[in-house]
């Protein structure tokens, strides 16, 4: 998996490619959302397009991901989620948890809203 | 039939991803479908990987995917020490939603019709998974087996009516099992039934038994379903059917093994469509 940042003022959007599956992705991850939270960025706009698939552990790694940031008064949102994906989402009942959208500019909106 | 062996190593899991999607393709899968069994597949996989083997490189994943008429089946064996998948948790309880981990097995069951646990004997877990899929029916051969001769038969696309395919005058075992896996082959048959020569009691009769052994030997060569089916009387009434025919009982002798075979056949197929 890769990650690509790109920032506006107050969103930190991460283009995820690549499958979402554990191990060095998880720290990979981690460590990117950390040095957002030290840039100040704590919302985050996590772009699935690119992703074919999300295992149990890349759940996981997303699920971090959400917890730290809203524990820092901030939220992780998820854009161009695939078929594939939603499915996954839905059978975890995750689907419940993550705010999803399928255009950028949505995302956005709903942080200034 | 098709395995694949991995070293205890998360960076191998999408390599069963990609060879279980390729399997679902050759079996004739949609992709929704060859997903939801890829998704499994690789559950299956990374629990084996990071729970059973411990990461170990030097200790193998072997996952082994099957088709039959009406699953495709996915093996995951690894070499660690096993565990308990009672004690797992319900990943989708409010209190376990956030978890970072835990979801694997709750995913392979909901995605799959059957998962089975089983700690082997020789070390680490075995997980057996099954998805029933409609292969919209496929041929079934039907051996009528002698010890001289195996009388043949054949059943039409939709397994409705059976046909008289011909005869197999080998003797040696070998040489038998290779006559029926060469006729399952030539016809594309998805799955063998082997007629079966109980007593009129309905006991197992020596024949019977022989019959079983040689049933036995068919399935592990192929990897369809293989079916003994109680052929009494059959014999009988097909001798029955070639006399009403007119034939003379020399031409009889020489037909009367395939014609068993379709009434062995039809036998079951009638029984079949009435479940």
């Amino acid at each position: 998996m890769k990650i690509k940042i790109r920032k506006t003022d107050s969103v930190a959007i991460l283009d995820l490619s690549g499958k979402l599956m554990g191990g060095p992705d998880a720290d990979v991850f981690k460590d990117t959302i950390k040095q957002l939270i030290e840039e100040g960025y704590k919302n985050v706009i996590v772009n699935l397009e690119h992703v074919p698939w999300v295992n149990s552990t890349g759940l996981g790694i997303l699920i971090a991901g959400y917890t730290t940031l809203k524990r820092e008064g901030g939220a992780l949102k998820l854009i161009h989620v695939t078929d594939r994906i939603e499915s996954i989402l839905m059978i975890t009942k995750l689907g419940t948890i993550f705010e999803s959208y399928s255009e950028e500019q949505q995302a956005l909106d709903s942080f200034s809203g | 039939m098709l395995e694949v062996s991995i070293p205890g190593s998360i960076e191998y899991l999408p390599l069963v991803d990609t060879v279980c999607q390729a399997f679902c393709r050759w079996a004739g899968i949609d992709s929704e479908v060859a997903d939801q069994i890829a998704m499994a597949a690789v559950e299956g996989a990374t629990n084996a990987v990071v729970h059973g083997n411990k990461c170990q490189r030097s200790k193998k994943v072997r996952v082994l995917f099957e088709k039959t008429r009406d699953r495709i089946m996915v093996s995951v064996a690894d070499e660690g020490e096993g565990f308990d998948p009672d004690r797992v948790p319900d990943p989708t309880e409010a209190d376990n939603l956030m978890k970072e981990s835990g979801r694997g097995i709750f995913i392979m069951k909901q995605v799959m019709d059957r998962v089975e646990f089983e700690q082997r004997e020789t070390g680490g877990t075995l997980v057996r998974m099954a998805k029933q899929i409609d292969f919209g029916g496929g041929r079934i051969l039907c051996v009528d087996y002698g010890h001289k001769r195996l009388g043949l038969a054949l059943s039409d696309e939709m397994g409705v009516t059976a046909q008289p395919l011909g005869k197999i005058e080998e003797e040696a075992e070998e040489d038998q099992l290779k006559a029926v896996e060469k006729a399952a082959a030539e016809n594309e048959v998805s799955e063998i039934v082997v007629g079966l020569p109980l007593t009129m009691k309905g006991h197992v009769s020596r024949s019977a038994s022989r019959v079983i052994a040689f049933a036995r030997e068919l399935k592990k060569r192929l990897c369809i379903p293989i079916v003994t089916w109680d052929e009494r009387l059959s014999t009988r009434e097909s001798e029955q059917l070639l006399i009403e025919a007119g034939l003379t009982r020399s031409k009889r002798k020489g037909v009367v093994d395939s014609v068993a075979a379709a009434v062995i056949l039809q036998s079951y197929l009638d029984a079949r469509s009435k479940k």
